[in-house]
């Protein structure tokens, strides 16, 4: 087909499609506030709501770490495997961790907040998004490789050091390398699971991007 | 009637009296009813979000055509796959054939056809060819110079002739 025949298709085709889908001024006033639905959109509600949450979590911790400092026999609800000095510890090193998932996610989320492309030109709008999406799914892989090392390596400490008095044998070495491993592991899969998520979609926006950079030849 | 009103109010009414670029795009870009919808709102909503950046140094049908072709790009339908367990993939998927069993017009398939096996790039810049923008109004709007333009088109054209020859 032509071009020029396709000209003439196209005009056809545009005002049969216009004629049948034409909406009044009522519809569009409605329609402009609904949620957007974008992935850029979605990532930046998923980022509010982790910081709300997240937000909530650490000042309990904190809260706790401070009740369990300054009223040790009154609070320590963690004694059937803490006592009050692991306990103060424990809620700290959580409190701690959160805070550095918080900042991570805060970041991403500022980042998003930044992202205005959609009136750019296409290359420059595809450029932007995806530098965007790799920034956040960097940020969002460390904000999610500290948690799980630190309440592993507790979780470790509580059952080996249950009944028995820390001392520096293997399980102290133990417990001193596994949150690196952990944490390694943790970065990977952090790193997995991001691709999983966003990596199909970075990847389609890349290609798009190459082709208009003139390398996606 | 407060600033964000009357803003609204003159936004409202420009998006309505050139609604036809936003049903050209969908037109262009959606392969089912569902999906010509969901991308209506969402050019619609990012239109509204993009407003106040809209300066008016440039044509309101050229900064439309902008958001327009920008949402319709960057906007993949999500296929979610259950691998393990706990995994879920995110698949976002664009579909290759489009079906249009309503339209009886031969000439019609056939253009659809053509247009079906191009990318998302290449339908913007033959969208806005078809649309009758100039060399410099189509580099302009994709951020491509005037030569480069004129090299994808040049491929577009190959491309189309030959998926219709090979009919």
């Amino acid at each position: 087909m032509e071009l020029a025949e396709l000209q003439s298709v196209w005009n056809v085709v545009s005002e049969q499609t216009i004629a049948k889908y034409r909406i009044d001024e009522n519809v569009v006033s409605g329609a402009i506030h609904k949620k957007s639905n974008t992935e850029i959109a979605k990532i930046k509600r998923a980022l509010l709501l982790k910081l709300g949450i997240g937000s909530v979590v650490a000042l309990i911790a904190f809260a706790s770490a401070i009740l369990a400092f300054l009223a040790p026999t009154d609070f320590n609800p963690l004694d059937i495997v803490f006592n009050p000095t692991e306990t103060v510890i424990f809620y700290t090193s959580l409190a701690l961790s959160i805070s550095v998932m918080l900042f991570y996610n805060y970041r991403a989320f500022q980042k998003i907040k930044a992202f205005q492309s959609t009136t750019a030109d296409l290359k420059s709008s595809l450029g932007t998004i995806v530098k965007t999406m790799q920034n956040v799914m960097t940020l969002n892989i460390y904000s999610d490789t500290f948690m799980s090392p630190i309440l592993l390596t507790w979780g470790y400490y509580a059952s080996v050091y249950k009944d028995q008095v820390f001392t520096w044998d293997l399980r102290a070495l133990v417990l001193l390398l596994l949150p690196f491993v952990l944490g390694i592991f943790a970065y990977y899969f952090q790193r997995y699971m991001q691709q999983q998520k966003f990596g199909n979609y970075v990847d389609r926006l890349k290609e798009y991007l190459g082709e208009l950079e003139g390398t996606g030849y | 009637m407060s600033k964000k009103a009357t803003d609204e109010q003159a936004f409202v009414k420009l998006v309505t009296a050139s609604q036809g670029i936003i049903h050209k795009v969908c037109r262009m870009y959606c392969d089912d009813e569902e999906h010509r919808k969901d991308l209506f709102q969402e050019i619609l909503i990012q239109l509204w979000q993009s407003f106040p950046s809209f300066r008016g140094d440039a044509q309101f049908s050229s900064w439309m055509y902008r958001v327009a072709l920008n949402v319709a790009i960057q906007d993949f339908r999500k296929v979610k796959k259950r691998r393990l367990l706990f995994f879920q993939t995110n698949e976002f998927k664009e579909k290759a054939e489009q079906k249009y069993s309503t339209v009886e017009d031969e000439r019609m398939k056939q253009m659809y056809k053509a247009i079906a096996q191009l990318n998302k790039v290449e339908k913007a810049i033959v969208m806005l060819h078809l649309e009758g923008k100039a060399n410099e109004e189509i580099a302009e709007i994709v951020g491509i110079t005037q030569n480069y333009v004129r090299v994808k088109m040049n491929r577009i054209k190959k491309k189309m002739a030959e998926q219709v020859n090979s009919q």
